[in-house]
């Protein structure tokens, strides 16, 4: 099959210049082994091809004579075997390229060619047994009379008296939500297999199917709104990512909101009509959370009014954006613009990658897939490197910043613009966490009840392992975690919309506060419902352990937000940067408003020192307003204590950065203590927003939960309060006694109410 | 062998150079990383015969790893059993023997990614439980192969609580054989490693029942696969139990026994016999079994738990040497994120651990040993501190390694999420550390049963072991360190631990009788307490790990600079436990608001210092770029280009069926209709 190679011995031919070390007798014995499998492999491929030649030739007269298929299952047989063959195939000729075989180059374009033809047949294959039942596109529902129906139902409703009975109602007009979820479930198309037998091709190619499944339905189902396609999707996929996905938030998103007026004529129509496909490139190789860092340059050339675009080293590839190894042929793509000599930092550009039609690469483009992840198998994450890749001038992101023809750059307004996308998906992983979470506790909570081990008394039977104290403290505080993320998130999502409206009017003053919270927050959630849902797998013992418990794949899935869309640690920091200057404008006479307003008692106390100590004194362990209390001094505290060792280490140190950075655990230090008392903050108040008494009593005692278990795990900081006002230890001691007695508390939460 | 390393480094990546930003760490080392790796594996003799089994292995391309990221369930299956036959080759090929001192560094050099471990287990049951007649007849069978074995104990629904099991074996007289059966779902046996695919015999744990009395668990050899084509045996249903989060190369199986009957010889039997009539017999000790337990344990602690810990932190320290991000000064490069006081307190404590751990397992093998020589005297007094210590510090040490390396793969960022990192299968596969061998919660239990009974006999001036005498000398006072410097003095934190031990334990022993004198039933009071009890066992632990390493630190020679390092990383281990568990020690004003501050000080300070040795530190690991098999941890630090490469080789970039199939209809369709 290889032209020559098997007659000539690979150590004789070796040719001696470029290869300075002569291969070891160990890799001979290698590439002898290598090359005879290869021959073997190569070999069956061929057979297969020629058999599938033949077989699809009858197949197709049968088709035409309207006769049976007789050749399916054996064509897809030897063409499966072909892939894997080819697949070892590509693996090995790598191999033999390493061990420098000389004729691998040759080799490797046979095998390159027996690639061809595979490709060929499989296409042939599909056009042949698979042709794709397109549905016929428009509206197949009739949303005009379901709606007309069900507004009817609810207008002949009676308003009841009582927020429950409101609630309910509230619920019943949302019509469209429950009416797209029995759309999903009920269609055949979008059943789950059981993606935990499929290999990663697999999962990547059923993703696919889905995503183009999805939005073909969409159009055939009349559904535009964005929540409504926001309820189609999420019943669809579940918890899993879809190549597309990035198409339709950050590629749509950013189109939508940085392009000029004649830019969104152009490209939006393309957009929404999935007419291109794009993504959004803007983490590098060696360059993930600092921006400025980036290495991707965007040069203008005004002679042909065009940028070049460059990546010029290896750590400047484009690495990980999502649909960007295999799906998209667009991507925006944020690079150093240099324009008349001069940079003028990070901008936006729209990029074509792939050819349309064919899909290949268009030319001075690299693109592919990083390979294989912890999770996110449907995802082709990929890489991209671009040579002097030109594009016009008006691919150029340009509502804020914009370059004149000849090169003129013109200043955007504010610079803190660009950070919208990014804050507004931060927001996004809040409410991840909660839901995240919520699926972990589900699935352990359900197995614990179901599970019996061991006894707890002698000659009993069994108990489930939830009756166990150890199995409660590990679970409950995770189950009140849950619901308290949740409530977040919600507040969050309200508060971005409340202020991004502000935003495209020109109000930018809420800004700092927006960034600040929904960084350490982002931070705070993504870290506790990672540890939590490994605590929820490990609670399932071997069990849990298994893919088909369901938590492994919700870990790998959640795991990474920790990282993405801004580094945990780097986002403390800048919350941690809006709480020092805060606390610098409280101790310079200023009122600061906000979640941060309880930094305005520090100078209070200043005055009048007894204060903060009255207070701690009467924490009520049982009143979770109290509890806030309790928050809101360790958070002063923390934010104090970091702020004078910030100011200390300025006293002895240099520079600034040299103090920050030696700072900077206390730093994270007080924006966990910051955003952990939002959170209970959060959550107190969300109480007295519910109107039935049964559920408000069970939020009370899962929202004293997490309160108390808070403070439990951070007993330290508690303590140290305590002390900071000069209370007598003991108290706080009994304080932290009644605490641990939580267990106690634990038993009365009516669990199974919450399945 | 990891400069050798370097030098046959990745084709491409300019062979022979390291990355200046590693080589310039590697400059300033205050020891001689040799002699560290020397002091690690026991001398340098040892050194140099691990050197040479992992050189063996490694350079034996059957034992590659190198496409092992990019291979499915089955391709792993399959790649394991060729190794572990080939692994018998290759033993007879070198002379390596399993008495030899070369054969404990096999299994480290190979990862551990090969078949057949469970046919260990396997033939250590028959020597453990077997008479000598059944040792004689099966272990040469096993040597050599004539046979694969598994070891079939947990089921469904029944895992660390052995007496639930619900696998039956009853003795039919008439026929002189054992009927077993697994009456129901929950009592099908799941997990057993080597079952799914691979094994033709397992010993099946099962409730022995003779005319209608169930006697309790016994073990029992079966065959379950035709020793002629691998079927199924009659009566049996055996397969693999699926996608794990990792161990793909381990055929983990279920197995359903059917009225399967098996002779009365194949019930192991050195410690109760069933005669001819049916009658039960009782004979020996079975205090010994504990101490198979105890063996497992100890025998795990090495490679299992603190190799991938170092691993992990192998890679993470390295990649955050070469990673540069966001500028530390304004007009200056961007900086190295080790340099980052946040990333250094995720990773050194780690690093510190890893050392610790190391000599806390160092400790308990001389105690294991020590108590192996008594009981082969037939003395049992050791086996109940033993039992203790090693329940507990398997619990103990598997959590935190745990959490180390995920610590390690979160602070590799986004490249760490790759499985080319490695981190991500050195995770999955250390977590499962947790709850195989005992599921953590209840093994610290039973370290607290142990404390606690010793806290009474103690109280009452009875003796105790000598790993708890302390318990008796509770003192009261304070914490008397007046200054930062004071806490890097080992008197002054060791006293604190064990204060807080004592106090945890004392405490909940107190809460214990209180709820059983005023009536509470012994079990639910014992319930009651499980929270507290295991925060008990943890404090015990955590105590002779840091009394221990400042022991040893104590021994170790003063030159190369080896023990100055060792007593830094000894005090940050020391002092992160406080930093980490402050309300434990603020809790009864033993240490005060104001001396928190001094450890958060010089915890903070030690950082610093640790940090410029962090490099040298992980290098003494002495793990080859292969063992790592992680583009972003190998010795050279290319990083960059490693990555890029190994992401060209990965499958997924040569063929996908989506665009044709599923993309260009998506697309088409569109334009069609605009």
């Amino acid at each position: 099959m290889f032209k020559g190679v098997a007659k000539s011995s690979p150590s004789r031919s070796s040719p001696s210049r470029g290869s300075p070390a002569k291969p070891s007798k160990s890799s001979t014995n290698e590439l002898a082994v290598l090359i005879s499998r290869m021959q073997t492999n190569a070999d069956q491929v061929e057979k297969d091809i020629l058999e599938t030649q033949s077989r699809l030739k009858q197949d197709s007269s049968n088709h035409q004579k309207n006769k049976a298929f007789e050749f399916q299952t054996e064509n897809a047989r030897n063409l499966k075997e072909a892939e894997t063959l080819l697949k070892d195939l590509f693996l090995d000729v790598d191999r033999a390229k390493r061990l420098r075989h000389p004729q691998a180059p040759e080799i490797e374009k046979d095998i390159q060619q027996l690639h061809d033809r595979v490709t060929q047949l499989c296409a042939e294959y599909r056009a042949l047994y698979e042709q794709l039942n397109v549905p016929e596109v428009g509206p197949r529902v009739d949303w005009a009379r379901i709606l007309d129906q069900k507004m009817k139902q609810v207008n002949a409703g009676q308003y009841g008296p009582g927020m429950s009975e409101l609630e309910k109602q509230i619920a019943e007009h949302n019509i469209l939500q429950k009416e797209i979820e029995a759309l999903v479930l009920n269609d055949p198309d979008f059943q789950h297999e059981d993606l935990n037998f499929l290999s990663r091709s697999q999962r990547y190619e059923q993703a696919i199917r889905k995503s183009s499944l999805m939005v073909m339905k969409l159009r055939e189902y009349g559904i535009a709104d964005p929540e409504e396609i926001y309820w189609f999707k999420r019943t669809c996929l579940g918890n899993y990512p879809e190549p597309l996905g990035l198409h339709f938030s950050m590629f749509h998103k950013t189109i939508e909101t940085q392009t000029t007026a004649a830019q969104k004529e152009k490209w939006l129509p393309l957009v929404r009509g999935v007419k291109i496909i794009g993504t959004y490139a803007q983490t590098e190789m060696g360059h993930g959370t600092h921006l400025r860092g980036l290495e991707t340059t965007a040069t203008y050339d005004p002679s042909t009014q065009e940028f070049i675009l460059n990546s010029p080293t290896v750590t400047s590839i484009k690495w990980w954006p999502g649909g960007l190894g295999k799906t998209s042929n667009h991507a925006i793509v944020l690079a150093q613009l240099y324009t008349q000599g001069q940079c003028k930092g990070l901008h936006a550009f729209i990029v074509p990658i792939r050819q349309l039609g064919t899909h290949e690469p268009l030319p001075g483009i690299t693109v592919g897939d990083i390979g294989p992840k912890f999770g996110y198998d449907e995802m082709d994450n990929g890489y991209l490197k671009m040579d002097n890749f030109r594009i016009p001038r008006e691919n150029m992101l340009m509502k804020y910043a914009q370059v004149e023809p000849d090169g003129t750059y013109v200043k955007p307004v504010s610079d803190k613009l660009t950070y919208g996308t990014m804050v507004f998906i931060r927001s996004l992983i809040v409410g991840d966490s909660a839901r995240s979470l919520s699926r972990a506790c589900t699935i352990a909570i359900r197995y614990s009840a179901v599970r019996h081990q061991s006894e707890l008394k002698p000659g009993e039977p069994e108990p489930q392992i939830l009756d166990y104290q150890t199995q409660q403290y590990k679970l409950f505080p995770l189950l009140a975690t849950a619901y308290a993320f949740h409530f977040v998130g919600a507040y969050i999502k309200d508060t971005y919309h409340r202020i991004s409206g502000d935003i495209s009017t020109g109000d930018l003053t809420e800004l700092p506060e927006l960034h600040a919270l929904t960084a350490g927050l982002k931070a705070f959630t993504s870290w506790t419902a990672n540890a939590g849902i490994e605590e929820c797998r490990m609670a399932c013992g071997g069990h849990g352990y298994s893919r088909c418990s369901g938590i492994p794949d919700i870990y790998v899935t959640f795991t990474p937000s920790c990282t993405y869309e801004g580094e945990n640690t780097v986002m403390m920091l800048q919350t941690a940067r809006f709480l020092m200057k805060s606390y610098t404008q409280v101790t310079s006479g200023q009122q600061v408003t906000g979640m941060v307003s309880y930094l305005n008692d520090l100078s209070r106390q200043r005055i009048q020192p007894q204060h903060v100590a009255a207070r701690t004194v009467t924490v009520r362990i049982n009143d979770p307003s109290s509890l806030v209390e309790a928050y809101k001094s360790r958070a002063a505290r923390l934010v104090e204590s970091a702020a004078k060792n910030l100011q200390a280490e300025l006293n002895h140190r240099r520079s600034k950065e040299d103090a920050w950075n030696r700072t900077s655990v206390d730093l994270v230090r007080a924006s966990e203590a910051h955003c952990h008392y939002v959170i209970v903050k959060l959550f107190t108040a969300k109480l007295a927003e519910v109107g039935d008494a049964a559920v408000r009593a069970v939020l009370t005692e899962l929202c004293l939960l997490y309160a108390l278990f808070g403070i439990s795990r951070n007993a330290g900081d508690f303590l140290q309060v305590s002390a900071f006002s000069r209370s007598p230890s003991l108290k706080a001691a009994s304080l932290l006694a009644n605490v641990l007695q939580m267990p106690g508390c634990m038993d009365v939460i009516p669990i199974s109410s919450w399945l | 062998m990891a400069l050798l390393e370097a030098s046959k480094s990745w084709q491409g990546s300019a062979p022979g150079s390291v990355n200046p930003d590693l080589a310039s760490e590697r400059q300033t080392a205050s020891f001689c990383v040799e002699r560290l790796t020397a002091l690690l594996d026991g001398g340098a003799e040892q050194t140099r015969i691990r050197r040479a089994v992992v050189d063996a292995i490694e350079s034996d391309p059957v034992f590659s790893r190198e496409n092992q990221y990019f291979q499915t369930q089955n391709e792993r299956y399959e790649a394991a059993v060729r190794k572990a036959v080939h692994l018998q080759k290759k033993m007879h090929e070198m002379g390596w023997t399993e008495n030899g001192p070369e054969y404990k560094y096999i299994y480290r050099a190979l990862s551990g990614d090969v078949a057949f471990l469970l046919h260990r287990v396997f033939m250590r049951s028959i020597s453990v439980l077997g008479s000598d007649k059944q040792i004689a007849k099966w272990i040469p069978l096993a040597t050599q192969h004539k046979l694969i074995g598994s070891y079939a104990q947990t089921e469904l629904g029944h895992g660390t609580y052995l007496q639930g099991l619900e696998t039956t074996a009853v003795f039919d007289t008439a026929t002189q054989e054992f009927i077993l059966n697994t009456p129901k779902i929950s009592a099908m046996k799941w997990w057993p490693g080597d079952m799914g695919r691979s094994a033709t015999h397992t010993v099946v744990f099962a409730q022995l029942y003779i005319h209608g009395k169930c006697y309790g668990i016994h073990p029992f050899i079966v065959q379950i696969r035709s020793l002629q084509d691998h079927s199924l045996c009659p009566g049996i249903t055996a397969g693999d139990i699926g996608p794990k989060m990792n161990f793909e190369h381990i055929d983990n199986g279920y197995l359903l026994l059917r009225n399967v009957r098996v002779p009365r010889e194949n019930m192991l039997s050195k410690f109760c016999e069933v005669r001819p009539d049916g009658t039960y017999v009782r004979q020996g000790s079975q205090k010994i079994n504990y101490f198979t337990m105890t063996t497992v344990r100890i025998s795990l602690i090495s490679d299992e738990v603190l190799t991938p810990l170092m691993k992990a932190c192998t890679i993470a320290i390295r990649y955050s040497v070469v990673r540069r991000q966001s500028k530390l000064k304004p007009g200056e490069q961007e900086a190295k994120i080790l340099d980052y006081q946040t990333q250094q307190e995720k990773l050194l404590p780690q690093l510190a651990a890893a050392y610790a751990f190391y000599f806390t397992n160092d400790y308990l093998q001389e105690l294991f040993n020590r108590g192996y020589r008594e009981i082969q005297r037939k003395n049992f007094d050791m086996l109940p501190e033993l039992h203790a210590l090693s329940s507990g510090f398997k619990a103990v040490i598997t959590q935190h390694c745990t959490a180390g390396v995920e610590i390690c793969l979160r602070a590799c960022g986004g490249h760490g999420y790759s499985l080319l990192s490695g981190l991500p299968s050195l995770y999955t596969k250390i977590l499962a550390s947790c709850i195989y061998e005992g599921e953590n919660t209840i093994l610290l239990l039973q370290t607290a049963r142990f404390l606690i009974k010793c806290f009474m006999a103690a109280s009452a001036g009875q003796p105790v072991p000598p790993s708890v005498t302390y318990l008796a000398a509770v003192k009261h006072g304070k914490c008397p360190a007046k200054n930062k410097l004071d806490f890097l003095s080992p008197d002054i934190y060791i006293e604190a631990y064990q204060h807080v031990a004592v106090r945890l334990t004392s405490n909940t022993a107190a809460k214990l009788q209180d709820l059983i004198q005023s009536g509470v039933k012994k079990h639910d009071a014992w319930n009651q307490c499980t929270v507290q009890l295991v925060q008990a066992a943890k404090a015990h632990c955590h105590y002779i790990a840091v009394k221990n390493f400042a022991e040893t630190v104590e021994k170790l020679e003063t030159k190369a600079g080896i023990q100055k390092i060792m007593k830094h990383l000894c005090d940050l281990f020391a002092l992160h436990g406080i930093f980490s568990n402050t309300g434990a020690f603020l809790h009864d004003g033993y240490t005060s608001a104001a001396q928190m501050d001094m450890v958060t000080a010089s915890y903070l300070d030690l950082l610093a210092v640790i940090r410029k040795d962090a490099v040298p530190l992980v290098d003494a690991f002495d793990f080859t770029d292969k063992s790592l098999n992680s583009a972003l941890g190998s010795y050279d630090g290319h990083v960059y280009q490693r990555l890029y490469e190994w992401a060209q080789r990965s499958p997924t970039n040569q063929m996908s069926p989506a665009y044709e199939r599923y993309l260009k209809p998506l697309l088409h369709n569109t334009l069609s209709k605009l």
